[in-house]
């Protein structure tokens, strides 16, 4: 009657905004390895810092805990507590390259084959320094799932360009 | 008044004050530099004046004046007074000129300076100190040429102030127009839709000003209404086919009962056909009835304060007596100790049918298999996650799973109405809760349900 304890385990790649909704893809990631523990690996892109001192100063750990809203750390909290039998450790990995070589190298050192992405654009980086790795996960890793993610908030779209000013 | 007309209206005002600012200034600053610059000539030439009239030499009088004439011209009505005074004591020693303001004098005395314009006449005075004595040195002129520059520089600004306005009041005026277009050509799309032709969209462009958004925000409407519209005229013919067939059933029995006489066994097949059929009806117009008292207020229903854990447990008891073989495995290991955060409060009865038609559900749509029931809490939620290994839900039917009587098209073939799970929505939101399903067609579900629990309710209400 009451819960078993799994055995195998599984690392599992995750594009993120840094939103609740994409919190969604852990779902999913739990539903397509029912009797699995996971690695959830949270993958998002974010450009270095041009200056020495920036360089010098740059921490991943900051720089993700800065990314992170409340919302987040409370939806987060819940999912952990929720699917503790399949979340077995949930980490964040920042891919900091510019094309696909870089992010295979990437790949190498984190040594994964699946990863669970968004069928359609719906991860939307508020910061310019961050972008979404979406279509580098999609493109080099083994074991690709793309599921449906709802979005409850419409991404902006970009408003602003010299060329659409005065074309009406 | 006209959109385009206030658009260009504001815009003509804007740019005729931002003109005649800028026209303003331009002017003002020209006036004062040809002033001074003015004053700066009369000031040389009375400095000059003073020299050749003052120094002892008759000579220094004629060559001024050959001077003044050949080459420094004389200025328009020019003229030069000189008054002997007395500097130390700052008192004239000739009479002053009565037409000239007396701070005029005061001011040389003091600083042996000053500058006065007094009508079209600007005038200059040097206080000069020779070895005859101390002399004032008053030269004045008319600056007829920079007045001319100033009326000429006035009157292309005029010119080109009105010349702006109608350049700006016909670009403004085609601008606006271009600008409204769009609007226009939505209100003209928006009117030719109608309930007949409800998939009609409108053209969004290349999406991405704000027009373009308010079309794609119409769409939107239009989706939910075309799909409002689908889900009611469906709903009406699914009702009407479900209580048809069990009523369908009822009168054939009756018929083949009525044809001719019958023996008793024959009577009593009939009838518990009748009545297998009969229950079903029932089960279905008391399923119709719970959904249409949903959708009154919350008003109605008594609240009482009810243990999650306890109503799941004993849920599950109901549903170990109805499916025998169901495999629902519960997970109260993460459950905390203080009894408030497990509770809630609400409607036993409403929240029993919610949860065990989620329950049932889960059972039903994946033939018995495992089914996992995990209860936590956690901010003053309770959270409950049900999740199977089913049939699952094809993508593209998910956003309609909680409109009644909708039935994936893969469950065609299992026994069921489809309003559990709507039923299930609308008590779950009259507790103020929140409800997810997430589904992978073949690989199962995952419904997860968010309801307040005592504490945030406490802390909310009182």
């Amino acid at each position: 009657m009451f819960a078993q304890k799994l055995e195998t385990m599984k690392k599992i790649l995750i594009p993120t905004d840094f939103s609740v909704d994409s919190l969604q893809l852990v779902e999913y990631a739990i539903l397509n390895n029912p009797n699995t523990k996971l690695h959830i690996v949270f993958v998002a892109g974010h450009r270095l810092p041009e200056t020495r001192w920036g360089l010098t100063h740059f921490r991943k750990r900051e720089e993700v805990s800065r990314q992170c809203t409340d919302d987040f750390i409370t939806a987060k909290r819940s999912l952990v507590l929720e699917h503790k039998k399949n979340i077995e450790i949930i980490s964040f990995e920042l891919f900091t390259g510019k094309n696909s070589f870089a992010f295979q190298n990437f790949l190498e050192q984190l040594d994964a084959n699946d990863t669970i992405i968004p069928k359609e654009k719906s991860l939307h980086c508020r910061n310019r320094r961050w972008f979404d790795t979406t279509r580098f996960l999609k493109k080099n890793v083994n074991n690709v799932t793309e599921v449906p993610v709802e979005r409850s908030v419409e991404i902006p779209q970009q408003k602003f360009s010299l060329i659409n000013l005065l074309n009406l | 008044m006209q959109l385009r007309t206030k658009i260009t209206t504001v815009f003509i005002v804007l740019t005729s004050l931002f003109l005649t600012g800028v026209f303003l200034l331009i002017y003002f600053v020209s006036k004062e530099y040809t002033e001074s610059e003015f004053y700066l000539r009369l000031s040389q030439r009375a400095t000059i004046a003073a020299e050749a009239y003052l120094e002892a030499d008759e000579m220094n009088v004629d060559i001024y004046d050959d001077i003044r004439i050949k080459h420094l011209q004389t200025l328009p009505n020019e003229k030069e007074v000189i008054y002997l005074v007395d500097a130390k004591l700052k008192k004239p020693l000739t009479v002053l000129d009565s037409k000239l303001p007396k701070f005029f004098f005061k001011r040389i005395f003091n600083e042996e300076y000053a500058e006065l314009k007094k009508g079209d006449y600007y005038y200059t005075g040097l206080l000069y100190q020779a070895d005859e004595g101390d002399f004032i040195v008053v030269l004045s002129a008319t600056d007829l040429y920079g007045f001319a520059k100033l009326d000429n520089l006035r009157n292309t600004l005029i010119i080109a102030f009105f010349v702006s306005i109608v350049f700006i009041f016909i670009l403004g005026n085609y601008y606006a127009k271009q600008a409204l277009s769009p609007i226009s050509r939505i209100i003209k799309e928006v009117n030719s839709i109608k309930a007949e032709n409800l998939s009609l969209r409108l053209n969004t462009g290349d999406g991405k000003d704000e027009l373009a958004e308010l079309s794609q925000t119409f769409n939107n409407v239009l989706d939910r209404l075309q799909l409002s519209f689908d889900l009611q005229s469906n709903f009406i013919n699914n009702a009407s086919h479900e209580l048809r067939n069990p009523l369908t059933a009822i009168l054939g029995q009756t018929e083949v009962a009525l044809d001719k006489t019958r023996s008793a066994e024959e009577y009593h097949s009939i009838l518990k056909k009748i009545d297998t059929e009969a229950y079903r009806l029932d089960f279905l117009v008391n399923g119709l009835l719970k959904l249409a008292k949903t959708d009154f207020d919350s008003k109605g229903f008594v609240i009482n304060a009810i243990r999650i854990d306890e109503l799941v447990l004993d849920l599950k008891r109901n549903i170990d007596v109805a499916i025998p073989n169901n495999k629902i495995i519960l997970d109260f290991e993460d459950l905390p100790k203080n009894e408030d955060a497990i509770t809630l409060l609400g409607s036993e009865s409403l929240l029993k049918v919610a949860l065990s038609n989620i329950f049932e559900n889960a059972c039903k749509f994946s033939e018995n298999k495992r089914v996992e029931i995990k209860i936590v809490s956690d901010l003053g939620n309770i959270l409950i996650s049900i999740n199977d290994e089913g049939v699952g839900i094809p993508e593209d039917e998910l956003k309609n799973i909680f409109e009644p009587f909708f039935r994936a098209s893969n469950v065609r073939e299992i026994d069921g109405f489809g309003f559990g799970l709507p039923l299930a929505y609308r008590i779950i939101k009259m507790h103020s809760g929140e409800i997810r399903v997430i589904s992978r067609k073949d690989k199962g579900t995952l419904v997860k349900i968010k309801l307040p629990n005592k504490e945030k309710y406490n802390s909310t209400f009182h």
